[in-house]
This record gives structure tokens, C-alpha cells and sequence, in this order.
């Protein structure tokens, strides 16, 4: 398999960190528990739009593309608009009292421009701007209200910085940021997106093309509400271009081209596609990278996890359950399954560990020097690799639902409702409907889902078990309002967003 | 006197077990062994309709017959062929092949069961798709999906792009005929298909029942001293069933229920169904049993009849409603074989209102007999403490002293509050009703409470009633169905432009089924449709009197709120809103106005 295992020393010069893992070596720089897949396609959005901006100014001739390794633009910040969402404390309280309208006003303006750093404080033309834009101080708040509630995961206690509202236009992608270091973070944003984007960067070039002209008009001009909103209540952030010097090198993925990275690509163009509105369309894109990236690092670990150099790439399996009372003997596989997962994942490295060794560049001749260091290098790619990869498929999973302890004390995979839905749509594209059979050989095949038939002949599963898992999934569509069942022959899952009735 | 052996019972026995092995030829033999002169003809009127039109002369162009295995293919395609060959019909050849050819006719009794033949079928529709006309009449009896998995097969192999295409567009049309019952492709109108899945369930059980009451083998009872002596529990149900129709009535009624709600029963189900509820013995489950009676058999015949008939406690826990709900086949089969699987999803007994339990109490109010008659001494609390009754009796009482009361009341509009779906009776008198005589319900109380509902629904408020109920206002393109709260107002649809009609299929045949549908007109030619089931109906019922949508069935609510998103993108797609848009929240000066829908606070 083609590789781009790049010394090193350069790898530390690259990111400005002491010191690179190995492990970063064998799955990329880096993913990270506190990174859910909806950060992480926060985060991509981010540097889509960070990328389309260089675009514009000539810094790169297309937004995917395998060249592409550099940010020149900072992150979009808009720390007004959040400020207004989510740190305006006092605006509740004027809103109730009982001032005249003038006096709400000045004291709303008196709070925000008293807001200490520069980033974040009001000055006089944005006050302009909003007292310009809004007749009346119950419209100003009725506006804020309405924006807070599209925040994602609203009930989270993170600080207001790494709060996000879904992203359906260009005006809500924001960064993550620490507000009192005043630096972009790493906690939430830690490069999860960007080795997203590196993937969507080295899929087919004609997949590329479609997600370059998909992905500009999502981020273009917007003419609905959402859009307007927003430029009523702040005025546009010009964007900062970086100095040469201060461009930053985007993650580091270690594999020129691998076919996940395809069916990654061609997933998001196929929902980008589809005649839905972008807040569905950004769940189903959500889920679908979330499935990915689980997907990507234990592909790495299957298909190492015995052979150094495999010349094709090993899928893993997933032998789901529909959530059923009783247990059953894909219950049990399934949560042996997962623990087969994260055993191949260690091997893994230790398979590669000598390989990505060499090419660390140590500056000693001295063997034993060579050895401790290697010894103290494994240790410390253990460690990582037990508090940051071994879990995070299950962060993946876990998340867009397809991994759950429900009824047990282990985790096995089991297809919510929400995944379920969107897997629906990612197979069913434009189409009204598709046959239940073909649909269950398209889990099988796109995204290796089992659920009537086991995945090896190494499990000992009960065919039983297996036809009841296909009927309690079709009962599950029923119930959601995706299957129409015409005969115990012929059930047909439909995209409820096509077919004329629900 | 002595106890008859009735070869009709024998014969109805037949058709309680092993349902998948009933089938015409099977039937027709048992008939005939048993001696019996008639065998259960049942003559369903859309049978004869669907006859009536492949007169021998003419050419009634392409009819595919499909259904789901039970639903009577391969016999309605046999009475066709006997009409249509009249003398000339040859049973035996008629037995032995399925696939008969000429230069007349293609008529295939069953398109599974071919082998080479299945292309050269394909083959021909094909060739009515391209040519447009068809120069000879075709039949085909085939199950759901089996013809389109064929079709599937046919373009896999095919070489021939032009021929791929047209089968691309025969599969299109099938397809939309057995999933929607209608297909807006072009040349839809060259293949007919009837769905013998599509039909009314509901009359299919009447008349079924119908027939084994009224069939002359009941006259072999008239000597039997269980029939005498009143000591038979068959021949009591079925005088039961035959004397008071409003049973029958009742009973129907609840098929009815299921069928709104995209169940469907086959023939074979029904006649499963039917029997049983005449020759179930006793329920098999001790937290059904009213008495400590145990039955070796889940069905009686006339021989175990008489062998038990001493017992006087027969006549109480052999009752109508232990075969109906399949009672006497076990908990398992109750819950996982069908037609039981589904009846026993209504919850029937196991709900209850003050007003049925009022009636349950008082003797006096009501006509019916139930079991709680017998142990009234139960309603003594102090006694039943005292007498330390078995919880398990006492739940069995209730429940089948609440499915008899539902079974044998007079069409009592409260009586469909004993189940799942409550809002049913007003359903049924307001709205199928109305569609059996019109093809239009434009009801102008039912469609506000449905108005004001989706309102509830599609903007996430308690929306007031005095707002809420003359107009659908559709939330701005760009929403989604994953926001509970829809906040920019795109457009709306007047009352007036959202009515209820049912889906029309290509045939219409006078035992079709009725299938509710709401429309929503967005402009001329272009609408939108929700089918209308009795669970959504029921589920808008309670939202519109106030019970919170995300929460009274949260899948429901989440159909609804995909289908706001179908609705606003359909919408944006209409000029109109240019210019014409009535923003409830208006943005661009600033001013926002949430006039128009009154918010109920508390």
C-alpha cells in the first residue's frame, strides 16, 4: 500500500510538537476522544471554508485536492454573533424589566461594550449596525432566541467558545476557541476535521470535482432567513489571511490514497446531492463521516494486524443487532467482535513498530541508545494508543449510534433508529424506494453492516438469530415509516422524502 | 339422541390447521373426500367482477394479478379460465402446467412456479411497452416482488440497451402500481394490475363468516344432542354468530381497524380466522382461563365435544372471543402468528375507560352476559382480600369480561375506547364512512382538528385553537425535520385546499379497500400526500387536544416532521412565494411579528 511516512524530525518541525507518536505514524496526526464526529465535521466545515477562501485568492487551484496540505486563511471566528448568542447574560433580564425601549438599548450597549478584549468588544459601528437593523428591542431579542435555539447540543456545559450552531450556511461555521489564552484550541478541534478533509482531498478526482462545486455553493451567498439573521445582528468578519510564514501545515494523514477515503467521498457527495434540506443533509453527513472514521482506523488495524505491508485493504465487520429483549448469539459475537477489533488494533502497532522506527531520525550510533529510545517510543505509542485510539471507534460509533450497551455490560453494535434513518438515506440517495433484500446486500457491501447473514464462518451464530435480526429490522423501518411490507416475499424499504406518502 | 358426527366440522377443521398448506386444488379434494356435496364456496362480488370482465371474445389487454401468497391468485385465475374455456377446460391440464400460451392468449397461473418461461413473459410485456398496443390478452398470476425480482434478472442479462430501458420502465410501473396503487409513468395505462392485496379485509371476513353460517352442512346438526341439550360450545357460537349480526359486525369491524392502519389479511387468514373463532376450545393460557377447564386440543371437534360436554363450565370458557384472539393456540402464537399477532396488538381488555368499567359492574345497564356476572362477589373489596383471590383469575375475568362486552354490544360508539387506537368510532362515522359513499371527505370539523394538529406539530408550539385550525402555515424552506421548533413562516395552505380522498387503483372493484389519504394542493396539478391511518389520525386527534406530539408517539412525530420538510421544499419550488410571501416573523426591517399564530403560554 502506498505510504507517506514522512521522517520525523520533520514531522516535529511541522507541528511544533516534541514529540510525534508512532502511532500517529500508522492512523495520522491525530484523532482524540473529546473530538465527537459532530466537532469533527465542524471542524471540516472550518477548513472547507478556510480552503475556499485561498481559492478565491489564487493560494490554491481547487479545494480538494491532493496538493493541498497548508491553511492560509484563519478559522472563520465570529465571536460577536456568539457573544450575543451565548455570553449576552444581561439580555434576559432587560428584556423582562420594565425600561422604556431607549433605556434597554443602552444598557444592552453598555454591557457589550464594556466586554473585555479586543476580539470580542463591541464598538460603536457594530452598535450602529444592530441599532440600524431592528426596530424594536423585542425583535433584537426574538432574533437571538431564535439562533440559540439551532445550537447543537444545547445542554452542554462546554465554555461558549466550542459552542457551535449547525452549520446550514457559511455565517455559522465558526472555530473552536480558548478565550482565555486567546488562541484557536486544540481540545475540541484537534485535528479530526482536517484529516477528514486530507481524506476528501485524495479520493478520485472526479469525486473531488463534484464535492468542490457541492461544497462552494452550500458556502455561497444564502438568501434565507438563517443567513439574514445573522448579518442583522453582526456585520461580516474579514477574514485574516496568514502571513507566509505563520500558514499552518494541515494534519498528517499517512496514506496517499486508500479506497475508504473513496467511499468517504462519494458518501458526502451523494447526500450533498440530494433534494433535502441542509440541516437533514448535515445529520446524514455527520453520521456518515462519524461511520467513516470509526471505519478508517480499524480497516488500518485489519489490515496490519499480521502483515507489514498488505497489498489490499481489509474491511472490517459488523455484526449488528436490532435491538432485541432477549439475548441471542449475535449479541454475544457482536460484543466478541469488539474486542477482536481493539486486539487488532494493538498489534498493529506492535507489527509496525520497528518499520515506522527507522524512520525516526536518531542521532546516535550507539545501539543501546537505539534501543532504550525505541523501548521508551513503544511505551509511550502504547499509551496513546490505549487513551486515544483503541476508544475512539467506539466515540464514533457510539455517537452517530451504531454501538450501544443497551441491555448489556459491554458494548456491541447495535443500529438505532438515527443511524438507521440515515443509512436510509445515504443508500436510498434520490430514489423512492429500493427491495429490503437489496437493501440489507447494500449495508453488507458499502458499509459492511451484517445483519441476516454472519460475516465469517469463524462465528458461530444461529441462523435463527439471524432471520429474526432481518425481521426485527424490517419491523424497526416499519415502525419509522421506511418500509412498506406488500408480502412475506416482498417488503420495500422507501425514502420517505421521495415516495409520495408516509 | 345421540352426538352426530358432522363431516362440515370436520371439513372446517381444515382450515384452522396448518393454514400455509390450504390452498384451491387441497381444498376441492378434502371437500371430496369428506363427501361433502358443497364445498365452502364463498362468492366474493369483486370476484365476480374481475370475471365478468374477460368476456371469451374480447381482449382485455394486460392484467397481472398479484397479492401476497392466500390472497386467491391461482383460483380467480382458474374461474377465468373456466369462463373463458368454458366446456373446453381441462382440470387435469389445468392442474399440471402453469404456463399456457397461444396465439389468442398468455395466461400464466402462477409465475413463480415457471422456469425458462419467465423471460419469454417479460419478454411480451416488453413488447407491449414498445409497441403500444397489445394484440393479444394477457394474464399473469404472480405474488408481490417475485415478477420484479424477474424483471431485475431480465435486465442483468439482457443485451439489448433498448430492451433494458423498456424493462427499466415496466419495473418503474409495476412497482409504483403494488407499492402506491397508482403509477404517474407514461404508458401506465397498458398494464393493469390488480392487487387482490388491496382488498377490503373487512368485507372479505363478513362474508366469509357469512358463508360458513349460512352453509346447509349446519343441517347435519339437527339431530346431534349437543345442538338438543344446548351442550355443544361449537353449535352455541354459531347460533350466537348467526342470530346477532352486530357480532359479526363488531368483529369485522376490528379487521377494519387494522386494515386502516396498512395491515393486510389474506383469504386464507381470514378463513383461518373465521373457523377458528367457531371451533377454538378453551384459551391455553392461565391468565386467560375463567375456569380450571383444560383442553388437549386447541380446536373441538364434533367427537371431542361430546366426550367433554358434561362439564357445564364448557359453555362459559369456550366463548367467541377465545378463537378470535387466537386464545386457545397459546401466548406464543397469540402474540407471533398472524392474523392473532395483530389482532392482540389493539390491546383489547387489557384497556378500559370509567365508562366501560361502569358497565362492567352494573348488571342491570346492559343486555350482555360476561363472565364477571358469576363472580360479582369480587367487587366486595373486603372479600376479596379474604377470600385471597388468584390474581391471575381475576385478570382474566376483567379481560374477557371487556372483549365479550366489546364482541356483543349494539354498536356502542364508547366501545372502541377499549383500544389502542380510541379515536377509531369517530374515524370510522366521520371519515371511511363518508369515503364509502363519496370519493371526497371535506369535513370541515374533522380537517381543522387535523390542521390545527399538523400546525402543533410542524412549528413545535401549543398553538391556540383560535389561530391555529383555518390554515396550515409551512415553515420557510431550509428547516430540515430535525429542528423541533420551525421559526420563518414560508407559506400556506388554506383549508380549503386540504381535504381527504382515497387512493384509486387502476380496477376499481366494489370490495376494494378504502385507503384514506390527505391532500395537501399546493397549487393546480401539484399536491402532496399523507395516508391516512388510523394510528396518525388518532395521534393528531390527541395532539390537537392537547397532548404533546414528541412525546404521544415520537415516531409519528418524526414522519410528520420529514414530511414538513417534503411539504416546505415542495412549496419553495412555486413561484407564488415570490413576493407573495407572508412572513409571520418578518426579518428584513427588523420587525418581528408573531401575530398571526397566537402561542398558548402554560
Amino acid at each position: 500500500m502506498d505510504s507517506l511516512h514522512i521522517y520525523s524530525s520533520q514531522l516535529k518541525e511541522q507541528y511544533s510538537l516534541n514529540h510525534i507518536p508512532y502511532i500517529e505514524n500508522i492512523w495520522g496526526h491525530r484523532f482524540r476522544p473529546d473530538q465527537t464526529p459532530s466537532i469533527v465535521f465542524f471542524e471540516l466545515l472550518c477548513v472547507i471554508e478556510s480552503q475556499l477562501q485561498a481559492k478565491k485568492c489564487e493560494l490554491i487551484e481547487a479545494v480538494f485536492s491532493p496538493e493541498n496540505d497548508t491553511l492560509y486563511f484563519k478559522h472563520q471566528q465570529r465571536f460577536k454573533l456568539r457573544i450575543l448568542i451565548y455570553q449576552n447574560e444581561i439580555l434576559e433580564t432587560i428584556y423582562n424589566s420594565i425600561d422604556t425601549e431607549e433605556n434597554k438599548w443602552s444598557r444592552q450597549f453598555n454591557y457589550l461594550s464594556n466586554i473585555e478584549g479586543e476580539l470580542f468588544k463591541f464598538n460603536d459601528e457594530d452598535l450602529q449596525h444592530i441599532k440600524n437593523n431592528f426596530n424594536s428591542f423585542e425583535s433584537f431579542y426574538n432574533a437571538i432566541k431564535i439562533l440559540s435555539s439551532l445550537t447543537f447540543d444545547p445542554l452542554s456545559k462546554k465554555r461558549w467558545t466550542s459552542k457551535f450552531i449547525y452549520p446550514i450556511s457559511s455565517e455559522y461555521i465558526w472555530c473552536d476557541f480558548d478565550n482565555r489564552k486567546v488562541t484557536e484550541d486544540r481540545r475540541f478541534f484537534s485535528r479530526g476535521g482536517e484529516l477528514v478533509y486530507l481524506m476528501l482531498c485524495r479520493a478520485k478526482p472526479e469525486i473531488r470535482s463534484s464535492l468542490e462545486s457541492h461544497f462552494e455553493e452550500w458556502m455561497g451567498e444564502q438568501n434565507n432567513s438563517f443567513s439574514k439573521l445573522s448579518n442583522l445582528l453582526v456585520r461580516k468578519d474579514e477574514r485574516i489571511k496568514l502571513l507566509e510564514q505563520k500558514r499552518k501545515r494541515l494534519a498528517y494523514l499517512p496514506y496517499r490514497q486508500l479506497q475508504v477515503f473513496d467511499i468517504l467521498a462519494s458518501d458526502i457527495v451523494n447526500v450533498l446531492s440530494l433534494d433535502l434540506e441542509k440541516l437533514d443533509k448535515v445529520k446524514v453527513m455527520i453520521d456518515l463521516v462519524g461511520f467513516h472514521v470509526g471505519n478508517y482506523i480499524l480497516t488500518i488495524g485489519e489490515s496490519y494486524h499480521n502483515d507489514n505491508n498488505p497489498k489490499e485493504l481489509k474491511s472490517p465487520s459488523y455484526l449488528t443487532e436490532v435491538l432485541s429483549k432477549v439475548t441471542n448469539s449475535i449479541r454475544k459475537t457482536s460484543i466478541q467482535s469488539i474486542s477482536t477489533q481493539r486486539n487488532k488494533l494493538k498489534r498493529s502497532l506492535i507489527q509496525r513498530n520497528s518499520d515506522i522506527f527507522t524512520l525516526y531520525d536518531i542521532d546516535s550510533e550507539d545501539e543501546n541508545e537505539k534501543k532504550t529510545r525505541l523501548k521508551e517510543e513503544t511505551l509511550s505509542a502504547e499509551t496513546y494508543l490505549k487513551n486515544h485510539i483503541l476508544n475512539y471507534p467506539n466515540v464514533c460509533f457510539r455517537e452517530i449510534g451504531l454501538l450501544s450497551k443497551k441491555n448489556t455490560r459491554s458494548y456491541r453494535y447495535v443500529l438505532s433508529e438515527e443511524f438507521l434513518h440515515s443509512l436510509v438515506i445515504s443508500i436510498l440517495g434520490n430514489k423512492k424506494r429500493i427491495e429490503f433484500n437489496k437493501f440489507l446486500n447494500a449495508l453488507r457491501d458499502r458499509y459492511s453492516i451484517y445483519v441476516d447473514i454472519s460475516p465469517n464462518n469463524d462465528y458461530e451464530l444461529l441462523q435463527r438469530d439471524l432471520n429474526r435480526n432481518s425481521k426485527n429490522l424490517a419491523s424497526l423501518l416499519y415502525q419509522m415509516g421506511m418500509l412498506r411490507h406488500l408480502s412475506d416475499a416482498c417488503s420495500y424499504v422507501i425514502n420517505p422524502y421521495r415516495e409520495d406518502s408516509v | 339422541m345421540a352426538w352426530v358426527n358432522n363431516q362440515w366440522i370436520k371439513y372446517l377443521e381444515g382450515y384452522c390447521k396448518g393454514q400455509n398448506q390450504i390452498q384451491d386444488e387441497y381444498v376441492r379434494k378434502v371437500a371430496k373426500n369428506l363427501g361433502l356435496d358443497a364445498p365452502l364456496d364463498i362468492d366474493f362480488i369483486w370476484q365476480q367482477e374481475i370475471i365478468s370482465k374477460f368476456k371469451p371474445s374480447e381482449n382485455y389487454g394486460v392484467i397481472i394479478l398479484t397479492g401476497t401468497a392466500g390472497d386467491g391468485k391461482t383460483k380467480l385465475c382458474r374461474d377465468i379460465v373456466m369462463q373463458i374455456e368454458q366446456e373446453t377446460f381441462d382440470e387435469d391440464l389445468w392442474n399440471a402446467h402453469s404456463y399456457f400460451s397461444s396465439n389468442e392468449r398468455t395466461i400464466v397461473k402462477d409465475f413463480s412456479e415457471l422456469q425458462d418461461e419467465k423471460s419469454l413473459v417479460i419478454k411480451e410485456l416488453i413488447d407491449v411497452l414498445d409497441s403500444s398496443e397489445i394484440l393479444k390478452p394477457i394474464l399473469i398470476a404472480v405474488n408481490d416482488g417475485i415478477l420484479i425480482e424477474e424483471i431485475d434478472v431480465f435486465i442483468d442479462s439482457s443485451g439489448s440497451q433498448k430492451e433494458i430501458d423498456t424493462a427499466k420502465k415496466l419495473k418503474e410501473i409495476i412497482e409504483d402500481k403494488i407499492n402506491l396503487g397508482y403509477s404517474d409513468c407514461e404508458q401506465q395505462g397498458l398494464i393493469n394490475l390488480i392487487n387482490l392485496s388491496k382488498l377490503n379485509a373487512k368485507d372479505n371476513f363478513y362474508l366469509i363468516l357469512d358463508s360458513i353460517i349460512n352453509h346447509s352442512g349446519w343441517n347435519a346438526c339437527n339431530d346431534c344432542e349437543g345442538k338438543l341439550k344446548g351442550t355443544c360450545p361449537i353449535y352455541n357460537k354459531y347460533e350466537q354468530l348467526r342470530d346477532n349480526s352486530k357480532i359479526r359486525e363488531n368483529l369485522s369491524n376490528i379487521i377494519l381497524l387494522l386494515q386502516l392502519n396498512n395491515e393486510h389479511f389474506t383469504i386464507r387468514e381470514l378463513l383461518n380466522l373465521a373457523t377458528n373463532t367457531l371451533l377454538a376450545s378453551t384459551p391455553k393460557a392461565k391468565n386467560l382461563k375463567i375456569t380450571k377447564i383444560e383442553s388437549t386440543s386447541p380446536v373441538y371437534t364434533c367427537k371431542r365435544v361430546a366426550k367433554i360436554s358434561n362439564n357445564p363450565e364448557i359453555q362459559q370458557e369456550s366463548t367467541i372471543e377465545v378463537g378470535f384472539w387466537g386464545m386457545n393456540l397459546g401466548q406464543h402464537k397469540m402474540n407471533n402468528a398472524r392474523p392473532y399477532s395483530e389482532i392482540n396488538k389493539l390491546l383489547f381488555g387489557e384497556l378500559s375507560t370509567n365508562y366501560w368499567d361502569n358497565y362492567l359492574k352494573n348488571q342491570v345497564e346492559r343486555e350482555v352476559s360476561i363472565p364477571l356476572d358469576n363472580h360479582s362477589e369480587f367487587f366486595d373489596t373486603k372479600r376479596v382480600i379474604e377470600s385471597d383471590i388468584d390474581s391471575e383469575l381475576w385478570g382474566a375475568i376483567l379481560r374477557r369480561s371487556r372483549i365479550q362486552l366489546f364482541c356483543y354490544q349494539d354498536n356502542n360508539e364508547k366501545a372502541y375506547l377499549l383500544q389502542k387506537f380510541s379515536s377509531f368510532g369517530y374515524y370510522k362515522s366521520k371519515l371511511y364512512d363518508e369515503l364509502i359513499e363519496r370519493d371526497k371527505c371535506d369535513d370541515l370539523e374533522v380537517i381543522s382538528v387535523l390542521v390545527l394538529a399538523l400546525n402543533r406539530v410542524f412549528h413545535g408550539r401549543f398553538i391556540s385553537e383560535n389561530s391555529g385550525r383555518d390554515r396550515l402555515y409551512i415553515p420557510e424552506k431550509g428547516q430540515g425535520s430535525i429542528t423541533p421548533i420551525s421559526i420563518f413562516h414560508g407559506d400556506e395552505l388554506r383549508e380549503r385546499n386540504i381535504y381527504i380522498t382515497k387512493i384509486f387503483s387502476d380496477i376499481n372493484l366494489s370490495g376494494a379497500r378504502i385507503e384514506p389519504v390527505l391532500i395537501f394542493e399546493i397549487d393546480r396539478g401539484v399536491e402532496l400526500k399523507l395516508a391516512l391511518t388510523v394510528e396518525l389520525f388518532d395521534f393528531l386527534f390527541q395532539v390537537s387536544k392537547g397532548s404533546p406530539p414528541n412525546t404521544t408517539n415520537p415516531r409519528l412525530y418524526k414522519k410528520l416532521l420529514i414530511f414538513r420538510s417534503k411539504l416546505a421544499s415542495r412549496l419553495s419550488l412555486i413561484s407564488r412565494s415570490d413576493g407573495k410571501r407572508i412572513e409571520t416573523y418578518t426579518i428584513e426591517k427588523g420587525d418581528f411579528r408573531p401575530l398571526t399564530l397566537k402561542v398558548n403560554h402554560g
